[in-house]
């Protein structure tokens, strides 16, 4: 089937009454899960993975997918109208986007946020339809020591972007990797750290962890933070958001450099939207002919990382859909959807599930449009959901939390599951402990020990199978390099501070000798 | 952004002692635990193999950022309504005990009552209101999409 035949077999599917109504709620939901800081597009879709039982499975994944994406488009007006990030891909949106927004450019600040996301949207949309079937076709030749690499590159690139100690992303990874051993080992059927229990036997469940980690640990940083009351923000009547010509011309350069940088940065393992849009940012500024107006309300440094989060959630669902392997946290719970619904993504799915495939696509092309057209004459309404106070949304999502969680397999025990990784998550937080390197690992674990097991039994322990296969070679290299850096950096620079502190008492006594 | 521990609050830095020492506890926890698993050989590697090799990878990271640590300094501190989430995950405790016998609505309903009146500090009338009503709005939700939540004593029907 050709690309075209594709497309309109997807059309077919994701324009039927059922699934743009699914396409509509889902995105509506990203939208206002992404305006509210908080409660974050992991978060909702982990609250919402028991919902979808009810569902087919493409109309699931499409309004998962609708979250995803949509949360995007509302996490760029809590950075612009508060300087506070809905989601953590739109960090950056705040530097330039709060500053144009306290000079009374915030309507030509959001408006340029919302069509750098649609340009970089259709556009990482466009890259997914040419690149996923000849990478499911190129991935149908991989075998073990392949995807052994390719989930050891997506937990070292996990532990090694968009964290402020690689050590400490590394140890969260580990963690999950080990959290993924609970349960019958893939292997020989033997039950490890089960404790005897019949409920760990299948392992832990995905769900009560991702709600734990990320839900209610939200809500308990929430009462630490005592509830506090957000600022009232102020909209200027007749909000104009189409930017004006001058606008175009300034940002025309940093959205397609933004799309472009989210697409190969959201391709890889363990990278995603948040990681593409510090890149973004960062290059936008470096290729300026004014670097100097950045962060000081310069509109290239909102178009830039809206335009690269969005065009990274396209190129995101790549490795999902054509190997099987998710790059991030959201890909992750996505690939916990598919599995609930007995559907398992990887090269194979274009061929056994052409109509999931590309209605799963072309769903996404749908729901940009829809986003455009809702967003851009409805952003200053939609822009109060900011004003929800924390006191309403953290009972709220404990409620949800309790009800989803239990849903799963109406069973209490995840609720006690879910509140002690509440409580793990909450701690790792104040330790400095990312917890989307844990819950990544947590859905490589099974992948990484089954690969990494089938190798050395193919290979009779020869652990050079996997750096002498051109794939898995490269992968490897690339992790190791990327594993080794940050902690030859770590030891050097405990041995300079030793030294600087040893060296500061010798030269103060030579000095008073002399 | 990578591996730059220096970017970290000095207090977390500080608070890395404690949580080094506490991962390389789990590392040797998860040793012993291994060591009970077959381990098999490399070339057929058993049950043990894997989580033996994470925790020599889990015992070495405990012992870099141990060793990485800020030696002096303020340490992690908990504010005092850390005193209200340790009340609140004490509470869902209880909901996990008692959801099956009593119903969700009740259980959600005094769980959220509790985050209403102790840390939201709302007045009594009005977080029995919106607890009970909170949970009722989710019961039906879930419910009416197809997720059973037990009915218990409330709904008996």
């Amino acid at each position: 089937m050709d690309i075209l035949s594709s497309l309109a077999l997807g059309f077919t599917v994701s324009l039927s009454p059922e699934n743009l109504l699914y396409c509509f709620v889902g995105v509506m939901l990203g939208l206002f899960v992404g305006v509210l800081p908080g409660l974050g597009s992991a978060a909702t879709i982990a609250l919402l993975l028991p919902i979808t039982y009810a569902l087919g499975t493409t109309s699931a994944i499409i309004m998962l997918a609708g979250i995803w994406y949509g949360s995007m488009y509302g996490g760029s007006i809590t950075s612009i109208l508060l300087s506070v990030p809905g989601e953590s891909a739109t960090v950056m949106t705040t530097i330039d986007g709060y500053q144009m927004a306290r000079r009374g450019r915030a309507g030509a600040a959001l408006g340029m946020s919302v069509l750098a996301s649609f340009v970089a949207g259709i556009i990482g949309l466009v890259g997914l339809v040419l690149l996923a079937p000849a990478l499911a076709d190129f991935a149908l030749s991989f075998g073990p020591p392949e995807y052994f690499a390719l989930t050891l590159v997506g937990l070292t690139l996990v532990s090694y972007l968009g964290t402020q100690s690689a050590l400490k992303a590394a140890a969260a990874a580990v963690i999950g990797l080990l959290l993924g051993v609970v349960g019958l080992d893939p292997v020989e059927a033997t039950s490890r750290f089960t404790y005897g229990t019949l409920h760990l036997q299948s392992g832990l469940d995905l769900v009560p962890v991702v709600m734990g980690l990320f839900g209610l640990a939200e809500v308990f940083n929430m009462i630490e933070r005592r509830l506090a009351p957000r600022p009232e923000i102020v909209l200027p009547k007749g909000l104009k958001v189409l930017p004006s010509r001058d606008d175009w011309r300034r940002a025309a350069w940093p959205t397609a450099q933004g799309t472009i940088t989210g697409f190969v940065v959201g391709l890889l393992p363990g990278a995603g939207a948040t990681v593409s849009s510090y890149v973004a940012y960062a290059l936008a500024k470096r290729w300026s002919r004014h670097p100097e107006r950045y962060g000081k309300g310069e509109i290239g440094g909102v178009a830039a990382p809206e335009a690269a989060n969005n065009s990274a959630t396209g190129s995101g669902f790549i490795p999902l859909l054509t190997l099987g392997i998710p790059a991030n946290v959201v890909m992750a719970l996505m690939l916990g959807a598919f599995l609930l619904h007995g559907v398992t993504p990887g090269p194979t799915l274009m061929l056994k599930h052409p109509e999931v495939f590309w209605g799963i696509i072309t769903s996404m092309f749908v729901g940009n449009a829809i986003l455009l057209l809702i967003m851009l004459p409805l952003i200053g309404p939609i822009s109060r959901i900011t004003l929800i106070p924390d006191r309403i949304t953290a009972p709220v999502i404990t409620l949800i939390c309790i009800a989803g969680v239990y849903g799963v397999n109406n069973n209490p025990v995840d609720i006690a599951v879910m509140t002690l990784f509440g409580a793990v998550g909450y701690l790792m937080g104040k330790f400095g402990y990312p917890a989307a390197p844990l819950v990544l690992a947590f859905v490589l674990g099974p992948i990484m020990e089954t690969s990494l097991r089938q190798s050395l039994i193919m290979s009779h322990a020869d652990f050079s199978i996997f750096v002498s296969r051109p794939v898995s070679g490269t992968l490897i290299g690339l992790a190791l390099i990327m594993a080794v850096q940050p902690l030859v950096r770590a030891v050097m620079r405990a041995a300079l501070r030793r030294s600087s502190r040893a060296g500061t008492p010798a030269r103060e006594s030579s000095d008073g000798g002399s | 952004m990578n591996g730059h521990e220096d970017a970290e609050p000095p207090e977390v830095r500080c608070g890395d002692r404690w949580s080094g020492a506490a991962l390389g506890l789990l590392a040797a926890y998860v040793v012993l635990e291994a060591l009970r698993l077959s381990f098999g050989t490399v070339s057929e590697p058993g049950a043990g193999f894997f989580p033996l090799l994470l925790a020599t990878a889990l015992f070495g990271l405990a012992a870099a950022i141990t060793i990485t640590a800020r030696a002096r300094g303020p340490g992690i501190r908990f504010a005092r309504e850390a005193r209200d989430v340790a009340a609140l995950i004490g509470s869902l405790l209880v909901v996990a005990i008692f959801i099956d016998r009593l119903g969700f609505v009740l259980c959600a309903a005094a769980a959220m009552l509790l985050l209403l009146r102790t840390v939201a500090r709302l007045s009594w009338p009005r977080s029995t209101a919106f607890a009970v009503a909170g949970a009722l709005v989710v019961f039906a939700l879930f419910t009416g999409l197809g997720v059973p939540l037990p009915k218990g004593l409330l709904l008996p029907l």
